[in-house]
């Protein structure tokens, strides 16, 4: 069930004073880790998608759409269900999925029970095998439950009684005024690295998202709904101490960043400088999807001005200090850090010819000890650099039983780091010597959309982008700063059609160097999400679909697949040119369309429920919304 | 080798690649940009054409496609034409024929075999109304010279999907009425079962693994199959069909093919891929006199070089065959 050791974890006092043992070990155990997995040779295409789902307990008298937190006996059903089919290969094929649990006590994560592959007619499996995780979830639900694939719950924090069992707000753990411990993950790890992160970082997370200002939402907006307590000291945090800001929505909370759903891709490459190069390639992508995917519009029951929940996790587990945050001169804390543990990658890894330096232009913050241990030890420069700024970071849960292990046989101490930098792209060395499982890549940055065609069609696509990077040998290098750009420009509201991307001019691989006179910054231009999906062909531009067609039409597909799969690609073409409407936009459709709706960017339980059921029905096919799905039917 | 720098680059998507100043792209050390010929071979009439085209996943000419295109030569062209530009000097000539190859990107598969698939469309393109046998000369030739452009052995390439285009065939959803059937029948028997035997043949002796045809109707597969049962020779086992019919494809078809094991995979060319008067505007700019000549294309063999269980396309080009007997 994932990342999930059993164990006492440190409180962070003493948990601190072993930051340094947990990296010094990790690093040995990646040097092992690399010395027996650097040649590994994987000759097959294996990936997987990642949903996650909200469960949602309907109160229908009151007409209130509640998170349920009886996720964990849900779980413990299906843990059931999985353990009969690893025995049972009938039942494995009704049931072939594996369920995890996530940082909500609402949250449950699915994937598939096998690795998909790379034909072309495996692509078909992949919205069945969703369908069926939906189905199967539901299974042990109750009556009045249902899983919901939405990126954000609009009314998640919201005073009244939002959750189901009921329970008031302010714990030990998150000390948050809107939402109670209980909406964590009850098992140890969840609560400790909440905890942690407020401990370290000397204050509660604060999360500003700048409010959508309807024609009569006060200017400027002072959230109303932040409630005063005197329980402990970081409840001065909001408003006596600012942290919360006007014309912003504020939350304080792990909960509602980590408490938000994304839909993730993970492939397993040939060998590792295939991993590296993927890694590259499909980073510049990560804002391009982030705004073709979104789907976050609404937080603490306000209309906010962002559509998507990047930011919003970037905020909910920064545990930099102030010194890390340059607010105070360095003293106790070792660097200056620029970003939060959950941001878009600092860096390029690939030693392919076409990484100039030059893209590598966001100063790195790295571990110079470490960077020489690795170098000392065989890592290459590139590689050397990522893992040494990986390892800025502290160690945020550390069980006091696995403090001391075997670092030939475990890579607990590298994963406890590795896993804890939450970017746009991860790089996963194999989980173990032994393990048949090869280099991988993880693609982190999609919203999850509201039904599994779509999310199956995003999912589709990505792979399909990798495999035409990989054929055509694609160059969409640029700068890393301006992909930082990008990603800012991504969130924000409407992004999909009225904003515009750095993004590479020349993809082909050209050898020769640059003209004088000429610098990167000829390389790219800036274009709109339609141009760089869709082409641009008076530019001689193919987009990304132009690629992958041109890549599915040369490979042998019988005309069946080749359709199905072409439906897929019509979604994403027709989100890319505005002919739908995103999530996020057809989100805010619908509550500004709502009759109890008072212009004044409130969303009130009964737009939640409204919206909630109205996603149940499209889900169900029992309702068609064409400027938002057209003729597809899910 | 010199790595000439570059100015701004503009692709325009009918395939000319138009540079402002010197080119970029390096190949074995032939750059030939803007509009300089080699005067040598400018006034000389070849009477034969070999043309290899590079790999085009790499050269940008796949990749650049306008995929929305319902069928299409702008692959074959494109590829032809950057092969021209950037290849005409390093051509080999013996007599009055004339060998041109995009040498950089063709060569031995980096893996071992059995990692790949190779995919073989070969396109006779005897002029229209010719009542010639598909010849088994071209058949052997084409064969040959792909295992020339992957540097195999001769007759050592084992092909696995091997697709026979014939001459101007376009899938006709109506059903053929009864003379239009006698004709076929005859054409299969007179012009196409010569080759379709010897493509068994190489089938059974393992040099090919799975034999189609391009653009049949059911009736026509039905036709085929009957002469080619007659003779003991192979069965098709692929139909290539157009993607933008898909919607359209007969029940008819869809049914037989599934009766039968026929697969039915998608295809995008263009049923006449290389028109004379298209060979000759192209070779006009680098082979005037010969361009002027008009030569009659032969054969058009298209390969495709996948790593099926990676889902990755390793090579894909084309090679020419024209001629003035």
């Amino acid at each position: 069930m994932g990342l999930l050791s059993l164990g006492t974890p440190m409180h962070w006092d003493e948990a601190k004073k072993y930051a340094d043992h947990v990296r010094t070990h990790g690093i040995i155990q990646f040097l092992n880790l690399w010395e027996a997995t650097k040649d590994s040779k994987k000759d097959c295409l294996l990936w997987g998608d990642e949903i996650e789902y909200m469960v949602v307990s309907y109160d229908d008298e009151n007409k209130k759409a509640k998170l349920s937190l009886r996720v964990w006996e849900i779980l413990l059903e299906l843990a059931k269900e999985e353990e009969e089919a690893a025995k049972d290969p009938a039942k494995k094929l009704l049931v072939n999925s594996s369920w995890h649990p996530e940082y909500g006590r609402y949250m449950l994560e699915g994937t598939p029970g096998e690795p998909y592959m790379g034909l072309p007619r495996d692509l078909l499996a992949v919205e069945r095998n969703m369908k069926l995780r939906r189905e199967l979830a539901c299974k042990f639900m109750k009556p009045n439950e249902v899983p919901v694939t939405l990126t954000s719950y609009p009314r998640l924090g919201c005073a009244g009684e939002g959750l189901d069992p009921h329970h008031e707000p302010h714990g030990p753990a998150a000390r948050s005024l809107f939402v109670p411990d209980d909406i964590i993950n009850a098992h140890v790890r969840f609560p400790t690295l909440t905890a942690n992160i407020r401990r370290r970082r000397g204050a509660k997370v604060a999360i500003n998202t700048p409010i959508f200002h309807d024609k009569n939402t006060p200017k400027p907006f002072i959230d109303p709904t932040i409630p005063t307590f005197n329980d402990y000291p970081e409840d001065k945090n909001a408003i006596e101490q600012g942290a919360a800001l006007p014309d912003h929505i504020y939350m304080d909370a792990m909960a509602f960043g980590m408490g938000c759903c994304c839909l993730q891709i993970t492939f397993q490459a040939v060998n590792v400088e295939e991993a590296r190069k993927i890694y590259d390639q499909m980073a510049p992508l990560g804002p391009i999807m982030l705004a073709l995917t979104a789907a976050a519009p609404i937080y603490r029951g306000y209309l906010s001005d962002v559509d998507c929940r990047w930011n919003v996790i970037a905020q909910s587990v920064d545990d930099r200090t102030e010194e890390e945050r340059g607010l105070k001169p360095l003293k106790n804390s070792k660097y200056r850090i620029p970003k939060s543990r959950y941001d878009s990658i600092d860096s390029y890894i690939s030693n392919d010819p076409s990484n100039k330096p030059e893209y590598n232009d966001i100063p790195l913050v790295f571990d110079e000890d470490i960077y020489k241990k690795l170098s000392d030890n065989g890592i290459d420069n590139l590689l050397a650099r990522h893992i040494s700024h990986l390892f800025i970071r502290d160690p945020l849960v550390i069980f006091h039983e696995l403090l001391n292990i075997d670092d030939n046989e475990s890579t607990d101490h590298f994963e406890n780091l590795q896993s804890t930098n939450w970017q746009t792209m991860r790089f996963k060395p194999p989980p173990s010597k032994t393990s048949p499982i090869g280099w991988r890549v993880e693609f982190r940055s999609m919203e999850i959309q509201l039904t599994d065609f779509e999310n199956a069609a995003f999912a589709i696509f990505i792979v399909l982008v990798t495999r035409a990077v990989l054929s055509f040998n694609t160059n969409f290098y640029i700068p890393i700063s301006k992909v930082d750009e990008n990603m800012k420009v991504a969130q924000n509201r409407n992004a999909v059609l009225g904003e515009k991307f750095h993004f590479r001019k020349q993809i082909f691989p050209h050898g020769g160097s640059l003209a004088p006179g000429l610098d990167r910054s000829d390389e790219y231009e800036l274009m709109t999400i339609d141009e760089i999906i869709n082409g641009a062909p008076s530019k001689g531009f193919p987009g990304l679909l132009g690629l992958v067609n041109n890549y599915l039409n040369t490979l042998n597909i019988d005309i069946e697949t080749r359709c199905e799969i072409s439906k897929y690609l019509e979604l994403i073409k027709k989100r890319a040119n505005g002919t739908l409407m995103t999530a996020a936009s057809w989100m805010r459709q619908f509550v500004q369309n709502h009759p109890d709706y008072k212009q004044d960017s409130v969303v009130s339980d009964k737009i939640n429920y409204d919206l909630v059921k109205m996603i149940e029905k499209i889900n169900k096919g029992e309702v068609q919304v064409p400027e938002l799905l057209g003729t597809f039917s899910v | 080798m010199t790595a000439v720098q570059a100015s701004d680059d503009t692709y325009h998507t009918n395939g000319q690649h138009h540079f402002n100043g010197k080119a970029v792209y390096h190949s074995n050390g032939t750059q030939n940009g803007g509009s300089a010929l080699p005067a040598a071979f400018s006034k000389d009439v070849f009477s034969h054409l070999t043309l290899f085209t590079g790999n085009t996943m790499v050269t940008g000419t796949t990749g650049l496609l306008n995929s929305t295109a319902k069928k299409s030569n702008q692959e074959l062209v494109s590829a032809i034409d950057h092969t021209l530009n950037w290849s005409l000097e390093s051509a080999q000539i013996h007599g009055h024929a004339i060998t041109i190859a995009d040498n950089a990107t063709l060569g031995p598969l980096e893996d071992d075999r059995s990692k790949y698939e190779i995919t073989v469309k070969l396109f006779f393109l005897s002029p229209h109304g010719s009542s010639e046998p598909l010849s088994v000369d071209h058949l052997h030739n084409a064969i040959q010279q792909l295992e020339a452009a992957l540097s195999v052995t001769s007759g050592n390439l084992k092909i696995d999907h091997f697709i026979l285009a014939i001459p101007n065939q376009t899938f006709d959803e109506n059903d053929l009425d009864s003379s239009e059937i006698d004709q076929f029948t005859e054409d299969v028997q007179t012009l196409y079962l010569p080759i379709w035997k010897r493509l068994s043949e190489l089938q059974q002796t393992g040099r090919i693994g799975r034999l189609g045809v391009s653009e049949f109707s059911k009736q026509q597969l039905e036709i085929l199959k009957a002469a080619a049962v007659q003779v003991g020779a192979a069965v098709p086992q692929i139909n290539q069909v157009n993607l933008q019919d898909c919607c359209v494809l007969p029940k008819g078809l869809i049914d037989y093919a599934k009766a039968e094991g026929i697969e039915l995979l998608t295809h995008g060319d263009s049923s006449d891929i290389l028109p004379k008067s298209t060979l000759a505007s192209l070779l006009q700019p680098h082979l005037p006199a010969t361009s002027a000549s008009l030569l009659e294309p032969n054969f058009v063999l298209k390969y495709s070089v996948l790593i099926t269980s990676r889902g990755l396309i390793s090579r894909k080009g084309y090679i020419v065959d024209a001629g003035s007997e």
